[in-house]
Order: structure tokens, then sequence, then C-alpha cells
């Protein structure tokens, strides 16, 4: 006779191995991607005979340590001068990043370089609030966002243009990001190894399947047009850029993902710094899903599908993952044991099995990144790193019912910069 | 290179200690021994060479779709067949043997391939580089067209005369065919040996191709040309070859063109293809 316990075990096993077979179906699929991409032979030069006008946002809120650097990459940007303004929003900077933009502007007269210092009334209220003053004084046919801590390459604006042109199904157009500073530390480095598997897999894996893909924040480039119609960035959003891909999908357009318009920015180097940016997604996703799947259904699409088959994947495997945790530590503690007779250290073993093959998989991919040291710290991260990702899920959760239920407003937290 | 044939090395003793290891277990396990073990060590050998010859990537998904499929039976086992015998090395082993197997045999492929084409580029880059035939140690035709271009220029400049002298040998194929490959090579050697008794210090001397030969005669006009022609044509056609005790007089057909620069062009391939022609009026 099976009681409650077994049933909540089988459950919990049940759907880490859902949870494992789409991951993956998605390493497939982020594979046949990435071999697309290889075959695809794009001439970003002459692949576009006329320019677009391009304006690219950078809000920047006490910015010092990085923006310097940031906007000279901007500047080296290789697209015709004329058709490009580089538009800075100095988001109520209290420390020297004005004087730097200041400093850049004169140096740089031929840049096309605009700087927006907001005030005590318009600014401080977070990055789609910057991105919503920005927008208003952008004269581009397209928008394309840069964080202040990025240094894209210098291509990687032909190839956003490119890509967003060449569909008109297309209402944004996004690029890869890679780790800048991936040899600080091993907090650093395993975040170098979730993003560019969190890339290829998720992102790359998801457009592959579903033709799905999500704004990531930063380099990605936007219609204006469609920008102005479905009225800029929801100032509320924490998760801006998951907020409004979902609104560009509900416009009916998709959102392409070309990986060859690179990005290099800094990832936190602190655990502390790490935490709370995490929190903030965490936030911000919870936020999404309340206005959108919660809430009123605002009309159908292929994305509402992906919100809430998301939404179940989280709610699947963190509820799977404490389930059997409690089971286990009650199994120990010989309070409660389970009457099933198996052996299931085996869902263990393979779920780990498989996470090191599909790490190993997608850093086979990027090149220079599958070597000994990462294949050790990918061995690691499964204990460590993925754990933490627990404690910042249950944390987001909490804090955003504690914001909720004191009717507080979500705060929005700025990375700090190393 | 040298880095790369180490790894192949590392990874082909590698692979040998794996499938040495796996095979030693079942004969220390005799439990082991059983059909399903069986099929699942073909499974991995049929990785190993799936991975080996196609590439490291494919071998890791391979073994992804192997550690999903037979992680999932077990665990279907384990929940509704109430299959609670799990061990170690009946089960769980082969999780982990199916990724090792398939990452050192894709790498073993992957550093073989990547030698291979290491190889490829060399070759080519030696053939650009080189610019002295093997056998006879004259200049070859890369040589030739750059120091004609020079030539052509000098004699342009100071108003020099300068003349190409090209030798084809008749019928080469059908000679290998007849002496034999060695023979042939060694009448050539002999021929190099008679052009450079006939011809001075200071003219260029390049083998072509397989059967012709050119030569660049600098401060030269066409009527000392022409005494050069006679007296190598004399002396080539008096080549015998030594083989052991016997002298055997070899049958070899020449034809030789002679073509001044009239300075009026700079094109080398033009020029070339008009010394060949002049082949044609040596009858």
């Amino acid at each position: 006779m099976l009681k409650v316990i077994d049933y909540i075990f089988i459950y919990s096993l049940f759907a880490i191995w859902i949870l494992l077979l789409f991951n993956v179906r998605l390493s497939f699929a982020g594979y046949s991607f990435f071999l697309k991409m290889e075959e695809k032979k794009i001439d970003i030069i002459k692949g576009v005979s006329n320019y677009p006008t391009v304006s690219i946002l950078v809000p920047a809120h006490n910015e010092e340590k990085v923006i310097e650097r940031s906007i000279l990459s901007m500047l080296k940007l290789d697209y015709p001068r004329e058709k490009l303004e580089i538009i800075v929003i100095n988001d109520n900077s209290t420390d020297k990043t004005g004087e730097i933009l200041q400093d850049l502007k004169s140096k740089y007269p031929s840049g096309n370089l605009k700087i927006i210092t907001t005030n005590a009334q318009n600014g401080g209220k977070g990055k789609a609030n910057a991105l919503n003053i920005g927008l208003g004084h952008a004269k581009g046919e397209y928008i394309v966002v840069y964080d202040a801590d990025n240094t894209p390459e210098v291509m990687s604006l032909r190839y956003l243009v490119h890509e967003i042109i060449s569909s008109k199904e297309y209402g944004a157009a996004i690029g890869k990001f890679r780790t800048r500073n991936k040899d600080t530390n091993l907090l650093t480095r395993f975040i170098n190894i979730e993003t560019l598997s969190f890339q290829w897999m998720i992102q790359g894996g998801r457009w592959k399947l579903f033709k799905l893909c999500l704004l990531p924040g930063t380099n990605f480039i936007v219609k204006r047009k469609l920008l102005e119609e479905i009225g800029g960035w929801d100032p509320r959003a924490i998760a801006e850029d998951t907020e409004l891909s979902i609104r560009i999908y509900l416009k009916g357009y998709r959102i392409a993902f070309i990986p060859k318009a690179v990005s290099w920015e800094q990832e936190p180097e602190t655990l502390r710094v790490w935490l709370r940016q995490r929190n903030r997604w965490v936030k911000g996703n919870i936020y999404v899903l309340n206005k959108y799947l919660f809430s009123s259904l605002k009309g159908f699409s292929p994305i509402i599908i992906d919100l809430f088959y998301r939404f179940l994947e989280s709610f699947l495997f963190l509820s799977a993952v404490i389930a059997s945790d409690i089971i286990f530590l009650l199994g120990i503690s010989n309070i409660r044991k389970i009457s099933l007779p198996g052996n299931f250290i085996i869902i263990w073993f393979l779920a780990y099995i498989l996470f090191v093959l599909e790490i190993s998989i997608n850093l086979t991919m990027e090149k220079g990144e599958y070597n000994l040291n990462n294949f050790l710290i990918v061995l690691l991260m499964y204990f460590t790193y993925c754990q933490c990702w627990i404690v910042v899920c249950i944390t987001g959760i909490c804090s955003y019912i504690k914001d909720t239920v004191l009717k507080r407003e979500h705060a929005w937290y700025k990375t700090e910069r190393f | 290179m040298k880095n790369t044939n180490k790894k192949v090395k590392i990874y082909f003793i590698l692979l040998v200690l794996e499938f040495f290891i796996l095979i030693s277990i079942f004969f220390l396990n005799p439990e082991m021994i059983n059909q399903k073990n069986y099929i699942l060590l073909c499974i991995n050998f049929l990785l190993a060479i799936g991975a080996f010859s196609t590439k490291l990537l494919i071998g890791l998904f391979a073994s992804l779709f192997l550690v999903f499929a037979y992680g999932s039976l077990i665990l279907y086992k384990a929940i509704f067949e109430g299959f609670f015998r799990c061990t170690f090395t009946q089960d769980y082993f082969w999780l982990l043997v199916f990724p090792i197997i398939a990452y050192t045999s894709g790498q073993l492929g992957d550093y073989i391939h990547k030698s291979s084409i290491i190889i490829r580029d060399l070759k080519q880059k030696v053939k650009i580089l080189v610019r002295v035939d093997d056998l006879t140690g004259l200049n070859n035709k890369q040589k030739f067209y750059e120091d004609l271009y020079d030539e052509m220029h000098r004699a342009k400049r100071h108003d020099f005369d300068l003349v190409v002298m090209m030798v084809k040998i008749m019928f080469f194929s059908e000679l290998v065919s007849i002496y034999g490959e060695d023979k042939t090579n060694d009448v050539i050697c002999l021929m190099v040996k008679n052009i450079e008794e006939v011809l001075r210090a200071e003219d260029k001397k390049y083998r072509l191709e397989r059967d012709t030969f050119t030569f660049i005669l600098p401060n030269t006009d066409i009527k000392g040309a022409e005494v050069i022609k006679d007296r190598l044509r004399k002396s080539l056609d008096q080549i015998t070859l030594t083989t052991g005790q016997k002298q055997e007089k070899l049958n070899f057909n020449f034809k030789i063109g002679i073509l001044l620069y009239d300075k009026k062009f700079d094109d080398v391939l033009e020029f070339k293809q008009k010394l060949e022609k002049e082949l044609e009026y040596d009858v």
C-alpha cells in the first residue's frame, strides 16, 4: 500500500524526468541551430543595400567604472556614422558618470553622442523609465539597447541590422552576450558557462523549435515604430526585457536570434551582487507571470503558451527538488521513509550525467571554451552554483510576496560594477 | 602538429585502456555476463566507432541520448516493476561508460582529423614555397616565372638581349612505360649533367614539367642561342646509360625552341606560350 509520501516522491521523480527529457530535446535543437548558423553565409556588407538609421540607447546610473570603455567601443562600431546616434541616459547618477560622458562628447564631436541627464522628477525610476526617456529623444528607425557595461564587437551592429531587416515578421533581433571578466574568479567562470549554455540551449534551442526568443536586456535591436505602438517599456516591470518580449509577440511579431552579433559584458564578481541581481530577475519574472498569466488573458499568442510552460517548468522543478530534498532528509533522520522498493539514486545519477553532458555539448559549440578547466567547473557546478539558484528562487518568491502584501513598489536593483 | 600527434597517441591509448578495463570487469565479475550487458557492450562499441568517424559533438549527443534512454529504462523498472536489485556494476556503471567512451573516441577522431588538415595545409604551403625540383636540383616552375619576370624587366631597362630556350622530351609517358620510372629518372639526371656542361654558369636552368626544361639566357642574341641549341642537341643525342657493365643507348627525342624577348610586352605567361609555340617549328 503506497503512502502519501510515496506519491509525492513518484511525482517528483516524474517531474524531474520530464524536465530532463525536455532539456535533452533543447540540446539537440540548440545544436541544430548552431549548425544552421555555421553554414549560413552572411554577407553583412553586401547584404544590406540601404542602411536604416539606428539609435543606440544606453541607460546609465552610477556607471563611472565602466561607461567610458563601453561608449568608446560603441563609437568604434562599424556602421555608417551619419546613420547612427548614441544616446546615453545619465539617470540620476551621483558619481562621475556625467563628467566622463561630457568629456567623451567633446573628444569625439563626430561620434553623434547625445547625453540626456534626468532630474529628480523624471529620473531614478529604473531601467525601463530611463529607456522610455531615451526613446523620446531617439530619431532612428531602429532602436538598439546596450547596458552601460557592454562592449559590443565592431561588426555586431551590422549583424543585428542585417537580421532584423531580413524578415518582416521580426519585431526585434537579439545578439549573443559573452562574459568579459570570466577569468576573475570561480563565480564568474560559473556565470560564463551558464550564459553560454543558456544562450545555445534556451535561446537557440527554443528559437529552433518554436521560433521563440526573449529579449536579454542588452545587445538587441527593435523596430522603433513597433516600440511606439506598444507604448515603450513598462516602467513598473523590473524584468523589462521579458515583459517587452511578450508584448512584441502579442503584437504578432517574432524576436530573432543572431549569435554572430556579440557583445561582451561584465558579470557579478561577488556572491552578494549575484544574489541581488538574480533575485531581481526572479521578481521580475513573477511580475510578468502575474501581469499576463494570472490576470486576464490579454490576447492569444504562442508566447502565452510558452509563458505558461515556463511557469510550469519552474514550478515543477522547484517543487520536485524541494519535495525530494525533504523526503531525503526525512529518510536519513528516520522520521518517514518511502515504502517503494526501487533504488532511486538513479534519478540523481541520471540528472547529474545528463547535466554534465548537456553543458559540455554547449561548451563544445563555443570555440576555446571546452577545456579541462571548464569541464572540472561543470562537474562542480551542479552541486554549488545550481543549488544557489534554488535559494535565489525561494528568496525571490518570498520577497515578491512580501512587497505585494505590504503594497511596496518593487524596487529596481542596479547591478554593481567592478 | 607535435602536440596534436601527442594527443592522438594519448586518446588512442586511453580508448584501448577503457575497452580493456570494460572487458576485464566482465571477466572479474562473471555474474555480469548476460544478454543485457552484452547488448550494452555492443552499443558502446558502435558508439566508439560512430564518435570516432564523425566528430566529438555527435558522439556526445549520441551518448546523451543513450544515457537518457537507458536511465529512463532503469527508472521505469524501479517504479513499475519494483526492480530494486540495482547495483553499480550492473546498472549505474553504464551511465558513466557511455559518455566516457564517446568522449575519448570523439576526441581521437577530432585530433586525427585535425592533424590530417594540418598535413594538407602544409602540403599546399610546400607547393607554394618550394623553388627546387627534387630530382634534378634545378629550379622549378614557380621560380621560372619569378626569374623570367625579373629578367624581362632587366632586359627592357638596360636594353640587353634576352633569349629563353625550352627543351621538351617527346613521348615522355611512353618512355616511362618502356624504360620504367627509375631508368627515365637516371636519363633525366644525365641530361641535366650534359645541359650544365653546355650552358654558361650565369644561364638559369629550370625543370618546368616532368618532360620540359627551360633556360633563361641573359645577354644572348638569337645567333648565339642557335649555336647553343645545336651544341645542346648534339650533347643530348649522345646520352648513353650505363647499368652495371653494359652501356645502353637510349632513344630519346627532343624538341628545342628558342625565343628572343622583343621587349614589347611584360606578360610572362604570354611569353611562355609563345616559347611553347616555337617548339612546333623545331622539325
